[in-house]
């Protein structure tokens, strides 16, 4: 019940965050100018009429049509969500996997080998890893492979998403970053409860390293893990839309950033308009998913922390 | 002090950034005003004129950029606004942030704030947040744009940041010395001073060493998508205004990189070099602070009598 009711509270959250969202970016988007000599004195123009009428086109649209609206390219916006929604989960939930299991190894190692040379490639590689930003990789594996293809490795296609191999990069570009910060997560929670006396303990009595580490304390590190979990996918989240942009995926990442249309040059007094109904469905998608993942984060937590769950019951 | 490789890598990465920030200007090679070239007389005659942008050659160390600047120059010199630009932004949420934790672990009003704001702006990506805001025509506009889009940084930021004080105070009130104190009748002032501030500056020290790391990470990834703290709007030719960049940053190596990239990728390449550099000293200086502190947690480290101290005192 107890854990019922705390889904409940995020999806509450969750309703106030999409309506902020919303009344966000249904803001009107007019400009006016005049002339000062031979200069045009730009600025923004607000008219709460504007705003109001704005909110209810848009919601008698959506209540007449039963759609989020229709987009820019004459979809309805079900139609496009559906279709990206595809594309970026199944480069999505593998990079997650990926990374989960990458950081957790690496974690381990780390704390396994700390011994001078254990540690230079233990630690050291992770906090390595975990300043390199996900574009400096990006750049520097297709640097790499562009100049490898021109003296003879085969050419593959690493733009795009027109093939079935294409997921690849964008997989391994999305889980690298996260995994680095799981494996110091890892690391540190796994140090910090080796100290315990019972480890100590047990190490006295002779149970075999491995047997301790399997055992015992990483299962108590799992609830330690598991309050990092949002953040781990708000990086990767993060990280879809410049993995996207950088290697031409056409995913929910990508046509957002289209939908919203970033200016880089502007008439004066010309309206700036966005693709409201596709900016809408887009960031409404993105929050779908990160409160389902915020709903494992507290399942998740429900069960494998049994200290929490006799406190609360 | 000897045994911690990250702090010192992390003290030798901060300090060369801090030449760059303060003597930028003059170190060899630099042009201090990164004077765009549109043309470079080739060796043969005098009509062989080299378009940019050019490779890394003698004359541009890395390579120019579009408009014919030095990436070298324009690097150095664009430490100083870079780097004044992402500590502004942690300093100031951090000094909010600070007092606001730590208000949050006493005073029940503003815990609930701080839950409700970390609930608002923690569960989605900041950088979703920033592209939505960006894009509205009143920041576009340049008079108070770089103010505003620094204030909404802090504000997405301050509830991530006032939630790690508020967790750190909490810690330390759930010890056993904390309540002693209490019991002996600490006011807030000497709480502060004798119980949160030792136990808790060295993890705030590090986290905001590594704040200033990840502000760098956002401002990178905006630039990829022309998304720039100070814009300005310029006439060229036409009636329509380019929105351009007015600020000498690093992330403005990475825009346009999609077009950039295939042919010259030393732009992107050396811009993000120096991003992901400057991030690797701050990540180890912030990882290294940690470890220091841990280390002598643990009586690892021996503290010294500094060395003034020591001296004075044989005089007499």
């Amino acid at each position: 019940m107890n854990l019922f009711f705390r889904l409940l509270g995020s999806l509450c959250l969750w309703i106030c965050m999409a309506l902020i969202i919303i009344l966000i970016v249904l803001l009107p988007r007019d400009t006016v100018s005049h002339r000062v000599g031979d200069l045009d004195v730009m600025s923004y123009h607000f008219t709460w009429n504007q705003y109001q009428k704005n909110i209810t086109n848009y919601f008698e649209e959506v209540k007449t049509k039963k759609s989020l609206g229709t987009t820019n390219f004459d979809e309805p916006v079900e139609v496009e969500l559906l279709l990206y929604f595809k594309r970026s989960i199944i480069i999505l939930i593998p990079a997650l996997f990926l990374s989960i299991f990458i950081g957790i190894n690496k974690g381990i190692f780390d704390y396994r080998h700390q011994t001078k040379f254990g540690r230079f490639f233990g630690k050291g590689t992770t906090w390595l890893g975990q300043s390199v930003p996900d574009f400096f990789l990006i750049f520097l594996v297709q640097t790499f492979l562009s100049v490898a293809m021109r003296h003879g490795l085969p050419r593959m296609d690493m733009y795009g998403d027109d093939r079935w191999y294409n997921i690849f990069f964008p997989i391994i570009f999305l889980s690298m970053y996260p995994a680095f910060i799981i494996a110091r997560y890892t690391s540190q929670a796994l140090d910090t409860e080796d100290e315990q006396d019972y480890i100590k303990t047990e190490k006295a009595k002779g149970v075999p390293d491995r047997m301790v580490l399997l055992k015992h304390t990483l299962r108590n590190c799992w609830p330690k893990l598991l309050q990092h979990f949002m953040h781990i996918v708000l990086t990767l989240f993060s990280g879809m839309f410049v993995v996207e942009f950088l290697t031409l995926y056409h995913g929910i990442g990508s046509r957002l950033i289209t939908a919203i249309h970033i200016r880089y040059s502007i008439m004066p007094g010309e309206p700036l308009p966005i693709d409201v109904p596709a900016v809408i469905g887009f960031s409404l998608l993105v929050m779908v998913l990160l409160l389902i993942a915020q709903w494992i984060s507290q399942i998740l937590d429900y069960f494998l922390d049994p200290l929490k769950r006799r406190n609360q019951t | 002090m000897k045994k911690i490789p990250s702090l010192w890598i992390g003290i030798i990465g901060c300090s060369i950034f801090a030449i760059f920030f303060i003597f930028g200007p003059y170190l060899p090679k630099v042009d201090s005003h990164v004077t765009p070239h549109s043309y470079v007389v080739g060796p043969k005659s005098n009509l062989d004129f080299i378009l940019p942008p050019y490779p890394p050659n003698k004359d541009f160390i890395l390579g120019s950029d579009k408009k014919g600047r030095d990436i070298y120059s324009a690097l150095i010199m664009g430490t100083r606004e870079t780097l004044t630009t992402v500590f502004v932004i942690s300093f100031v949420t951090f000094i909010l942030a600070i007092p606001f934790g730590v208000a949050a672990a006493h005073i029940p009003f503003f815990s609930f704030l701080l839950q409700g704001w970390n609930y608002l702006f923690s569960r989605l990506p900041i950088f979703f947040y920033v592209i939505i805001v960006s894009t509205i025509p009143f920041f576009i506009f340049p008079p108070h744009r770089g103010n505003w889009m620094v204030s909404f940084l802090i504000i997405f930021e301050l509830g991530k940041v006032g939630d790690v004080v508020y967790k750190g105070v909490k810690l330390i009130q759930n010890t056993t010395y904390y309540e002693a104190g209490l019991v002996a009748g600490s006011k807030p002032y000497g709480l502060w001073k004798r119980y949160y501030w030792p136990s808790c500056y060295p993890q705030w020290v590090a986290y905001f060493v590594q704040h200033l790391g990840s502000m760098l990470f956002l401002l990178g990834q905006l630039g990829i998508f022309g998304i720039f703290i100070s814009q300005a709007l310029s006439q060229q030719g036409s009636p329509a205004y380019a929105i351009d960049n007015t600020a000498l940053v690093w992330p403005m190596f990475l825009f346009d990189v999609l077009i950039d990239f295939d042919a010259f990728p030393w732009v992107p390449l050396f811009g993000s070099l120096f991003i992901t550099l400057s991030m690797l000293s701050f990540v180890s200086l912030g990882e290294g602070i940690l470890e220091y502190h841990l280390k002598k947690h643990k009586g690892l480290i021996v503290e010294r009598k500094p060395f003034l101290f020591r001296k004075r005192k044989q005089h007499f």
